[in-house]
């Protein structure tokens, strides 16, 4: 009940009015959506790849992590803020949305799969930075990332089709 | 354009596309994860030629790996274009931002070609440092800008469907 409110107070504030109203407002907000989540899943698979030992074994793990992930990072906020800009357009439908349900868990997950591997993985990665095949975890863990987030992107698109209400082009 | 478009909406594969509810939605993820493989590829091409990023790699060795990771998910990107436009031919076929993101990959994959070439050509000084040229940086600029072009086309084709 609470969060209905939520949602409902979320949806009548000026700027998912705007959002809702505007022709263009909505389309140019996914485009950038797309196009961070794109980069955020590519950028993400370069360094499971290597965690796979997959591709670049002649690079050090650390030298892709503190190359890359500061730019992951930064493509995830873009793709969150224009997310969320989307969301309170529409929000009580997006609620109650079953594909957009399962998008948010598998975030979740993504999350607390990253948090075990930097607390559990990473702590021991001296040995086996380079020259050296990764551990089972962290494959298990590069796995487990992959899988979430092509799942991420996945129920990302099913929403379109999921839901009965007016947003969207489908 | 129409008429090819008419002929599409009666092929066998169309009506298979449509009669199965989750295909086309399938299909959309699929162009949208080798999107993702292509935009970053190009985008480390492009920012590897700024000295954006793997500035301690050397050029040859990011080109190496990051193009045949462009061109293979391109191939993906293509394939499942095509069954898109097979699935809902009007959607695309007669549809005006469609028409500019095919001359953008026309000129995306110019200007990628002519990247990859013209990295490939540079020798980098024992202490690895180097200056690229002017000219090289405003190709990888112009390389990354239209490869973003063609992602926003891909999805305002859906807003700006004249059926």
């Amino acid at each position: 009940m609470a969060f209905e409110g939520i949602a409902q107070w979320l949806q009548n504030t000026l700027l998912a009015q705007f959002i809702a109203g505007s022709a263009w407002a909505f389309p140019a907000i996914e485009t950038v959506h797309v196009i961070a989540i794109a980069l955020v899943v590519g950028s993400i698979s370069i360094v499971d790849l290597r965690l796979l030992d997959v591709s670049w074994k002649t690079h050090r793990v650390t030298d892709l992590t503190q190359e890359i992930l500061p730019w992951t990072w930064g493509f995830f906020i873009v793709a969150v803020i224009t997310g969320l800009l989307m969301f309170i357009s529409d929000a009580a439908s997006y609620a109650l949305n079953f594909a957009f349900q399962i998008k948010l868990l598998l975030l979740a997950l993504a999350g607390a799969n990253m948090l075990v591997f930097h607390m559990l993985i990473e702590p021991g990665i001296d040995s086996w930075d380079i020259n050296r095949s990764t551990p089972a975890s962290a494959r298990i863990a590069a796995g487990l990332s992959l899988t979430f987030w092509i799942g991420v992107v996945t129920y990302g698109r099913w929403i379109a089709f999921t839901t009965t209400d007016n947003f969207g082009p489908l | 354009m129409l008429s090819v478009s008419n002929w599409i909406s009666g092929t066998a594969l169309n009506d298979l596309l449509i009669a199965v509810s989750w295909a086309v939605p399938l299909i959309q993820v699929i162009h949208i994860l080798s999107l993702a493989l292509v935009l970053t590829s190009a985008a480390v091409l492009s920012a590897r030629a700024l000295g954006v990023v793997f500035g301690q790699v050397d050029i040859e060795a990011v080109v190496k790996r990051f193009s045949p990771v462009l061109w293979g998910a391109l191939v993906l990107m293509v394939a499942s274009g095509m069954l898109l436009i097979i699935a809902e031919p009007e959607r695309s076929l007669i549809n005006p931002v469609f028409g500019l993101k095919m001359a953008l990959l026309v000129a995306a994959v110019g200007a990628t070609l002519l990247l990859q070439k013209r990295l490939n050509g540079i020798v980098s000084s024992p202490d690895g440092q180097i200056t690229l040229s002017a000219s090289l940086q405003f190709l990888a600029v112009i390389n990354l800008g239209l490869w973003v072009a063609i992602a926003s086309c891909g999805r305002l084709i859906a807003y700006y469907s004249t059926h």
